[in-house]
């Protein structure tokens, strides 16, 4: 079922010209002290979409996002929301809405009071903050609550609170910090769902800041990998983990494979290079390399497979002695010694039980991966 | 010797040990109440119901032997009575619940801005803070009440710097009136309202007023409607802290105060010292401690509902 030009248009808004960004983060930085936390970031993001800004502790993600809630001034840069400079106005003033990573519930108050909390502040008549409550408890699924104080909720209660309370309002932008942090496993896998379905039934656009790389693939139309106060790249799960443009994004997200040489050949769409370990790989070429760069070959575990013709001047095959075994029940992850400097990791499904399964400690093994299964970086 | 170690240690050990230090984990400090507290109370009312003497002490006995195995117990209500039949005393007690009263509502007007302050302050600013809100109770109590005398009296420090500012033109009469005891009072007890509201105030997550404001609630209402409740537990230790104290003051309008500067603390020292008319001085000291009972009751009725509700 191939969609349209225009149905992807509409799914991908940042791909058509003349789509009207819904924020738009002109040049911001933010100092504190001299510690750039954002640095020089513009980004857009669009209507209804699920946005995550990705990144470890410290590379600013909080920072921009608190700027788009105006909890943060930037020291320069404008901040643009539905067309609007809201660069100067204050938090309690912005149609958005956030969702604290601690959740901030207000302790001296029920989660009926929390809840209409921001109802009360734009004067809503009593009847409609009444629906209002009615509606997002039962979206959340918190009903039976109302009359409790955050103290007496779990911690998986207290987000939902946090949740019905930041969308009270209706915002046209939802901002969540690490939403999902202080929950267990499994509460964290349905909430992932229960936000997507929820995205989509009302139509907002979230904004959301994680650490968590499974986190930002299940949920997010796009990811923004920020490092050191700066965007790297801007792009959908998809493409960020099949073809990450920088060593920073493909080690962040999942793991990888990382072979460093130089470039020998190159055709414009191929390029042949000659590994640091000694052995010639042929990979497709996105961004054409000079021959003579020095690049870095970037194979995810999952990509390699079994090599069963592996030869002394074969191309994209290493081979090495089998050191370390994760059996994960679907898949196994073995750790291979290729050099001894260089540790291959590689990923194979289960398909016979793992008493069945030849492979084992200590054994020699070969791999393989074809042109197109990695990207070739240069930084 | 053996034996009597053996049956210390077995009296020690066991069930018995377990029972022995739940003893006197909860006796000690109920020993410590009944010899210091209640003792004294009962002595204080025990002379309340008796009559003066000239004796020493200068009170007669409740009880004697009126004869053969006959005992006779006399309990005086008179002092009561008079106590509260005399409107001299009643205006007392009114006056000093008022003074209470507008010296705790002063404090926690200018303790808690202050407090909030420090709360809110960067952490090595807030220790210097602090200390300068402890470092009057280095010096004693009088003395730092004798200095109010020269600060308030009509040539002191502070008609001196207002005449020198041309703000009036002849001394203030400031020093033996109530509006003195109240400047003594205000001073001697800000920090009995600063510690505990600072102490709630820095444990507050200070997240809550970025919660408020993303809600869209300004800053004064969200103070309004987030700090002030969460505080309440503070303001309540700080102005019973202030208020129960200051009902009974004695120092203060005696030293700062003028002749219709009428407090009961003032009284009681009167009749004790000035009259010798212990029994009455004891009655009013129990009618005192009667009056105080009533709103401390309330405050911590209120203080356990919202403890419970709040933080």
């Amino acid at each position: 079922m191939a969609l349209s030009a225009a149905e992807r248009r509409k799914l991908e808004p940042w791909q058509d010209p003349k789509a009207a960004p819904y924020v738009r983060i002109d040049h911001v930085t933010k100092q504190f002290g001299d510690v750039y936390a954002v640095d020089d970031v513009s980004l857009e993001i669009f209507q209804g979409e699920f946005f995550s800004l990705l990144g470890s502790s410290g590379c600013g993600k909080s920072t921009l996002l608190r700027m788009l809630a105006g909890l943060e001034r930037p020291t320069s840069g404008r901040i643009f929301i539905d067309g609007a400079d809201v660069t100067d106005i204050p938090a309690y003033s912005r149609p958005v809405n956030m969702m604290f990573q601690s959740y901030a519930l207000f302790p001296h108050m029920t989660v009926e009071q929390n809840v209409e909390f921001g109802l009360k502040q734009d004067r809503l008549p009593r009847k409609e903050r009444a629906e209002r409550v009615d509606e997002m408890l039962a979206l959340l699924q918190i009903s039976t609550l109302r009359k409790r104080k955050p103290d007496q909720l779990s911690g998986g209660q207290r987000q939902r609170v946090a949740l019905a309370r930041s969308l009270a309002k209706h915002p046209k932008l939802l901002l969540l910090d690490e939403p999902l942090g202080a929950l267990d496993k499994r509460l964290r896998e349905n909430t992932q769902f229960e936000l997507v379905n929820l995205q989509e039934r009302i139509g907002i656009t979230f904004v959301t800041v994680t650490h968590d790389q499974e986190e930002a693939m299940t949920m997010s139309t796009r990811i923004a990998v920020m490092h050191a106060g700066q965007i790297l790249q801007v792009d959908t799960p998809t493409a960020i983990y099949e073809y990450p443009e920088y060593r920073l994004v493909a080690e962040f997200i999942g793991s990888i494979n990382l072979f460093e040489g130089k470039v020998v050949e190159s055709d414009g769409t191929q390029v042949t290079i000659e590994s640091r370990i000694g052995r010639t790989f042929r990979m497709r070429d996105l961004h054409p390399h000079a021959i003579g760069t020095p690049v870095t070959v970037a194979i995810r575990p999952e990509k390699m497979r079994l090599c069963q013709d592996y030869r002394e001047d074969g191309v994209n095959q290493v081979k090495g002695v089998v050191e370390d075994i994760a059996y994960l029940g679907d898949v196994s992850i073995y750790r291979v010694r290729v050099t001894p400097e260089t540790l291959v990791e590689m990923t194979l499904t289960n398909v016979q039980p793992r008493t069945e399964q030849a492979l084992t400690w200590e054994q020699e093994v070969a791999m393989e991966w074809s042109p197109t299964s990695g990207v070739v970086l240069t930084e | 010797m053996k034996e009597t170690l053996s049956n210390l240690r077995s009296l020690l050990s066991g069930p018995d040990e377990r029972r022995l230090s739940r003893w006197a984990n909860v006796g000690v400090p109920y020993l410590w109440l009944s010899l210091f507290f209640l003792l004294p109370f009962v002595i204080v009312l025990q002379i309340s119901l008796a009559e003066t003497a000239l004796a020493q002490p200068p009170y007669t006995s409740l009880w004697e032997w009126a004869e053969e195995g006959v005992l006779q117990i006399r309990l005086n209500l008179e002092n009561y009575l008079l106590v509260l039949g005399d409107e001299l005393y009643i205006a007392a007690f009114f006056n000093s619940l008022w003074v209470a009263l507008v010296c705790t509502v002063l404090c926690l007007l200018i303790g808690y801005p202050m407090a909030y302050a420090i709360a809110t302050s960067p952490e090595r600013a807030r220790v210097l803070l602090l200390m300068l809100i402890i470092l009057p109770f280095w010096t004693s109590f009088l003395i730092r009440v004798y200095a109010w005398i020269g600060i308030l009296k009509p040539n002191g420090l502070l008609n001196n710097l207002l005449m020198w500012l041309g703000l009036i033109d002849s001394p203030l009469t400031i020093l033996h009136t109530q509006t003195a005891v109240y400047i003594g009072v205000v001073y001697s007890y800000l920090p009995f309202m600063i510690l505990p509201l600072f102490a709630n105030l820095t444990r507050m997550d200070m997240g809550l007023l970025e919660a408020a404001a993303d809600l869209g609630c300004r800053p004064f209402k969200a103070f309004l409607k987030v700090t002030l409740p969460l505080s309440l537990p503070g303001i309540i230790a700080g102005s019973m802290l202030v208020f129960i104290p200051v009902v009974g003051e004695f120092v203060i309008p005696d030293l700062l105060g003028g002749p219709s500067s009428l407090m009961v603390g003032k009284m009681l020292w009167t009749e004790f010292f000035g009259n010798k008319d212990w029994p009455l001085a004891a009655a009013v000291a129990i009618s005192l401690l009667a009056l105080l009972v009533v709103p401390f009751m309330l405050m911590r009725r209120l203080e356990q509902k919202v403890g419970g509700e709040g933080l």
